[in-house]
């Protein structure tokens, strides 16, 4: 081996500007984006390289408090700071950002951000709340708003109305919102998507009774107490000539929920056809009657029920669906081409597999999370589908985090029946993180 | 082809195993595109990497192959979805004390690990760095990396022409007056209380 001396091998890079270009982005991507501005005025090449990095990866930008405490954040700084963005941010959201912030931007002109999110500090007091006056800054401010996300904030809604470009709209958590300025707000704006969903306070809560004057809405997120405040304004949201999916958070009335929109007493059965999906995440004491309304929604394609648990890992804990009850739902939604029950414990394979027999358009049963009684599931939901001779397509069967073993797939039987049964260990669902206590409605448009 | 030779910019020789070794993507690609996978101990320079950073990578690529291949073992009768991912925004505590190292070894270990393509020591030896720069002023990033100040009197003025103009935050009056009396609103909700819910 050859010997060498402490001088020919000392290190010879002893400057951070002698890494390359490349390196040096990858050391200053780690850096918040306070501190990416900060470091780029410090020398030209780093100036360059935060403005390669700028040019790309800073669409969409989180500003919080934290980033600017420590360093020499003056007024003027955080403004040049903003101002340098600019050209190149698109999204903002602030999170528990100082509001007095906001305000060092009253007198400028920021229309290429079309994204703005505001998530307020519950604990600001007094004169550091985000209020009515502040909404019209944005509408200064940021003129070309097409997305706004308001959480925390003292505001009415007396000038959400003024917002014109806005398209969608979140108010979460806003508890001094009067019903009154809802009207100026849903007949000016164009909106397409209004979620008023979380925590909007059910004492105070406001009135949407004059919901269905925006004709424009695709997407509403409420909450259950919203549909029968003075009125019940079901009908009326479900006749939107354009709404395409409609999400009811409810803690506790799930089934009155269900019962308005799946059995709407006063419209004809019309409102039941154009519901295409459903999706349900959340704990249920009864079951039986879930279906029994869900039964009603005899058009449905789609259908996604998330169980969910105490405990985590071996299926402890998972409610239990039934065979007759599943049995029934079969007989009643044969339009059916996704099946996803997720995080429950069947009974036994039965009951699920009547949906194999009834819906001869099924193409994806997912169980994911599920206790389905392991490969007996699997041979037969096979068993089943060899006999299915006008079936074209196989039948899709997710069973990631189930009791059935993902190596089945590559058992003789299953290679042979690829045409009837593709099992998919990997996939997950679409919505695995949705909110439990969600009823969430999708139509056909 | 169990073992290879790689050779550092100042001659010496490093005997090595080749799985090891394939860490380096470089290293991979070669072995590869060479068609060194059939000789018998095949020698790879690396011009640009000196005995003493390439001895240190090699203890590295030699941690993390033994680590990795412990884990293979421990999770072999697991479910997948239940394998331990490693997070990236981590330095692990081995990690970390092997990059506590002065400066200069630190970015020849980068600078090496972007030759080899080591995309592992790469990142932690970056993260290692972006984390001395965090929560410090500019001026103290300055001194501790020796970043000197190359722009011209005019252009100074620009970038600190904020150190001048403080702008006055406007004054917002809440015109929202919160009754804490305000009533419940009179709603009329039809409860269906039948439901064990």
């Amino acid at each position: 081996m050859t010997s060498t001396t402490d001088r020919d091998t000392a290190p010879t890079v002893t400057s951070l500007l002698q890494l390359n270009d490349d390196v040096l982005a990858l050391i200053i991507r780690q850096l918040n984006v306070f501190q990416q501005y900060e470091i780029g005025r410090l020398n030209r090449r780093l100036e360059s390289v935060v403005q390669t990095i700028w040019r790309t990866r800073v669409r969409s930008v989180v500003l919080q408090d934290e980033m600017f405490r420590r360093s020499t954040a003056t007024n003027a700084r955080f403004l040049a700071f903003i101002l340098a963005l600019v050209p190149h941010m698109q999204r903002m959201c602030c999170q528990e950002l100082d509001v007095r912030k906001l305000r060092l931007l009253s007198s400028q002109n920021l229309d290429r951000i079309t994204h703005l999110e505001w998530l307020g500090d519950s604990n600001r007091r007094g004169r550091v709340r985000f209020v009515d006056e502040d909404v019209r800054l944005i509408g200064r401010v940021f003129p070309k708003l097409r997305r706004l996300k308001l959480r925390n904030c003292q505001i009415t809604g007396k000038y959400l109305c003024d917002l014109e470009q806005l398209s969608e709209l979140c108010l979460d958590d806003c508890q001094f919102l009067e019903s009154h300025h809802f009207r100026d707000l849903f007949r000016q704006l164009r909106l397409r998507k209004f979620d008023i969903m979380e925590d909007c306070d059910e004492v105070n809560c406001c009135d949407l009774v004059d919901l269905h004057l925006c004709p424009t809405l695709e997407h509403i997120k409420i909450a259950d107490y919203h549909l029968c405040m003075e009125s019940d304004i079901t009908q009326q949201l479900l006749r939107l000539p354009r709404l395409q999916k409609l999400s009811i958070y409810s803690k506790n009335f799930v089934f009155d929920v269900l019962a308005r929109i799946a059995r709407p007493a006063n419209s004809p059965a019309r409102a039941a056809t154009l519901i295409e999906g459903f999706r349900f995440s959340g704990v249920l004491h009864d079951y039986g009657r879930f279906f029994q309304e869900l039964a009603n929604l005899r058009q449905l394609k789609r259908l996604e029920l998330h169980g969910q648990s105490d405990d985590e890992g071996d299926g402890q804990g998972l409610q239990v669906l039934g065979d007759q009850i599943l049995s029934q739902l079969s007989n009643q939604l044969t339009s059916l081409t996704e099946l996803r029950l997720c995080g429950y414990q069947l009974e036994s394979p039965s009951g699920v597999l009547e949906f194999v027999t009834k819906c001869r358009q099924l193409k994806i049963l997912d169980v994911t999370r599920s206790r389905c009684h392991g490969e007996l599931f699997v041979w037969r939901c096979l068993g089943i589908l060899s006999k299915q001779r006008w079936r074209a397509e196989p039948l899709e069967l997710w069973i990631r985090q189930s009791d059935i073993k993902s190596d089945i797939v590559h058992s003789p039987r299953c290679l042979d029946s690829v045409r009837l049964l593709r099992i998919d260990a990997k996939q997950i669902g679409p919505s695995l993180d949705c909110k439990s206590g969600v009823l969430k409605f999708i139509f056909v448009r | 082809m169990p073992n290879i030779q790689l050779q550092s910019s100042d001659g010496e020789v490093f005997n090595i195993d080749s799985e090891t070794a394939k860490c380096s993507s470089t290293i991979r690609n070669l072995i590869e595109d060479c068609g060194l996978e059939s000789e018998e101990n095949p020698l790879i320079p690396l011009p640009n990497v000196n005995s003493t950073i390439l001895s240190k990578v090699l203890i590295w690529a030699n941690h993390h192959r033994a680590e990795k291949a412990e884990k293979t073992e421990e999770n072999s009768g697991k479910d997948e979805a239940s394998a331990v991912v490693r997070s990236s925004d981590v330095i692990s505590a081995w990690d970390a004390e092997f990059l506590t190292v002065d400066q200069g070894t630190l970015f020849e270990l980068i600078l090496a690990a972007n030759y080899l393509d080591i995309k592992e020591l790469l990142s932690v030896a970056c993260m290692t760095v972006a984390n001395m720069i965090k929560g410090h002023t500019a001026e103290e990033i300055r001194q501790t990396f020796h970043i000197p100040n190359d722009f011209s009197p005019s252009e100074e003025e620009l970038l600190h022409k904020d150190r001048d103009n403080e702008p006055v935050i406007p004054e917002v009056e809440s015109s929202y007056v919160f009754n804490l009396n305000k009533g419940s609103p009179n709603f009329k909700f039809e409860l269906d209380l039948l439901g064990n819910f």
